[in-house]
């Protein structure tokens, strides 16, 4: 493995630096589009793995759970605005909650979380308001609109009769073995290597297929149609709905990406797109695949597409 | 064996490669190519937080060992011929991010993406220069963002009397014969954001003499469009031009 790492640094450095114009333009594009999501979303994977390995190995496990309410609905509301203390990106929110889990959380705890982390966050909150301030009430619907579907659909998950089998056999397992380890501070740091090795392992490759999945899907499908039916109240919704779930950017900025379609689209629409975008894209999906199931997947994301598509459609009415 | 190997050390090797290729691209001034310069530390500090850790779990984690997790998944049972599918993807990941990121050359987007994108959109142009900026000077130190926000306010052709524009930007293709748009691409967060923003050069019959995606440095004044054009009212008229390199930075913030 090392004699590769070697051989890496050595193609590096002797691959061409220019040639690229070679390419056909949508090769390129797709290349360029690929590595740029992949780069911009690969700090945040990062963080929120090494968050995922100090909730786990690190902070004791008691903490956790004297601190969050018992009664499960005040649970999950304490939850929602966990993302405030920890503002990671949605991409470091799965292993961050793939730790909680690992750690005790319930399957509808860390859902509540990876739904409303992203945008119940100072960084995402702030770039809204620098965008649109208090127009048409988009802030407010998304601040509002994020708690509610985070603990809508944390409760309806909650009523599921065995939550773990939402997860998927491995990570299940893998869980099963996660409680009671040694206190000795090398044998933390070994562990907490060892996490870093499985959770990459579990995250690496799906990152990969979803950024690739993203940039894909940006060469070929064109937006003039999604564009076109921006002024429809119900059409616009679903359009930029489908817009957010292809484009998967990043909750931190996808206001600035909106508002470029702000003209041509009704306000309940962008709240639509600033709720659905953060919770469930492309990429997102690729990620969330290693921890649940497929069918757990498919429910969740008609759950949050119905809830979004409802309060954009509501802010329209009123706007 | 080769399962259980591959399943192990994949996300480590993804990590290694994606943090070398984004510190080469750090190093060598190219990481403003795919995200914007604001976000250059963070990508930095956690690729070298990432690939040391990475670098640790390979030295100091011996192959043979199996831990907790190994146990847990292993039990689980899985049919041989997706055992061996799993082993082949895994291995194919590797190689084509090997190939992406460290064998092809870097490379910007070309104007293929920027005509299915909105030109001169509100947010892009929302930063740039106002026309109280351009009544105190020429106008010649603005770039082509600044100049495509000035346009898009629909602003007479007499505003920009005695105004000299000298910009760079790759040659867009928007249909018109006899104008194209001299753009950049504006970026918000990463290449995926990325919004063109572009002023139309009046050029009789540039496709004879011009590609698209070609760089070119332009001198000259503006005027009302002779083809009086709602799209665009007024047209940069070139006095020089040049086919110019792709400037270190293509992009605009």
């Amino acid at each position: 493995m090392t004699g590769l790492l070697v051989g890496a640094v050595a193609v590096r450095v002797l691959a061409p630096s220019e040639g690229g114009d070679a390419l056909p333009d949508a090769v390129r594009d797709f290349v360029t589009l690929t590595l740029s999501v992949l780069i911009e979303s690969l700090p945040f994977v990062f963080l929120g793995i090494l968050l995922s390995i100090a909730v786990q190995v690190w902070v004791p496990q008691r903490l956790l759970h004297r601190v969050l309410p018992r009664t499960p609905a005040l649970r999950r509301l304490a939850i929602s605005v966990l993302g405030i203390l920890l503002p990671v990106c949605e991409c470091g929110n799965v292993p961050l909650s793939r730790g909680l889990i690992a750690r005790g959380f319930s399957v509808p705890d860390a859902l509540t979380f990876l739904l409303a982390a992203p945008i119940l966050n100072p960084v995402t909150i702030i770039t809204t308001y620098q965008v649109f301030g208090w127009d048409d009430g988009i802030l407010v619907a998304r601040i509002l609109g994020a708690l509610v579907i985070a603990n809508l659909v944390g409760w309806l998950f909650s009523r599921h009769p065995q939550p773990s089998s939402m997860l998927t056999p491995s990570f299940a397992a893998a869980c099963e073995t996660e409680h009671g380890h040694g206190s000795s501070a090398s044998g933390r740091a070994l562990r907490s290597l060892s996490l870093f090795r499985s959770e990459t392992a579990a995250m690496m490759p799906a990152l990969f297929v979803g950024c690739s999945i993203a940039g894909l899907i940006q060469v070929g499908v064109s937006r003039d149609l999604l564009v076109a039916l921006g002024s429809d109240p119900i059409w616009s919704v679903v359009a930029l709905m489908a817009l957010a779930f292809v484009v998967s950017l990043c909750s931190n900025v996808d206001a600035f990406f909106v508002l470029a379609l702000g003209p041509a689209f009704l306000p309940g629409s962008i709240v639509s797109f600033l709720l659905f975008g953060p919770m469930i894209d492309v990429k997102m999906l690729a990620l969330l695949r290693t921890t649940f199931t497929a069918r757990t997947l498919a429910v969740l994301t008609t759950l949050v597409a119905l809830a979004s598509a409802a309060v954009g459609l509501g802010v329209n009415l009123v706007a | 064996m080769l399962d259980r190997l591959t399943g192990r050390w994949t996300g480590i090797a993804l990590s290694l490669l994606t943090v070398l290729g984004t510190l080469w691209l750090a190093l060598t001034g190219n990481l403003d190519l795919y995200v914007h310069p604001r976000y250059y530390a963070f990508t930095i500090a956690m690729g070298v937080i990432g690939g040391l850790t990475s670098l640790a779990a390979l030295l100091l984690l011996p192959s043979s060992e199996r831990d907790e997790h190994d146990h847990a998944v292993d039990d689980i049972p899985v049919p041989a011929h997706r055992r061996v599918l799993s082993v082949v993807g895994r291995v194919l990941l590797v190689a084509i991010a090997a190939v992406v990121l460290l064998a092809l050359p870097p490379t910007t987007l070309t104007s293929a993406l920027a005509a299915d994108r909105e030109l001169n959109s509100a947010a892009a142009t929302e930063t740039s220069a106002t026309s109280p900026d351009l009544a105190e000077t020429d106008g010649s130190t603005f770039s082509v963002k600044d100049w495509a926000g000035l346009l898009r306010q629909g602003l007479p052709a007499d505003y920009f009397q005695g105004k000299t524009a000298d910009v760079t930007g790759f040659v867009l293709d928007t249909g018109a014969d006899d104008v194209f748009y001299l753009a950049r691409f504006h970026i918000t967060h990463c290449a995926l954001d990325a919004q063109p923003v572009g002023i139309p050069v009046h050029w009789p019959g540039w496709r004879q003499e011009l590609q698209t995606d070609e760089w070119l440095a332009v001198v000259g004044g503006f005027r009302s469009n002779p083809l009086a054009s709602e799209d665009a009212p007024v047209v940069l008229m070139p006095s020089e031009s040049r086919p110019v390199n792709q400037p270190e930075d293509p992009y605009v913030y």
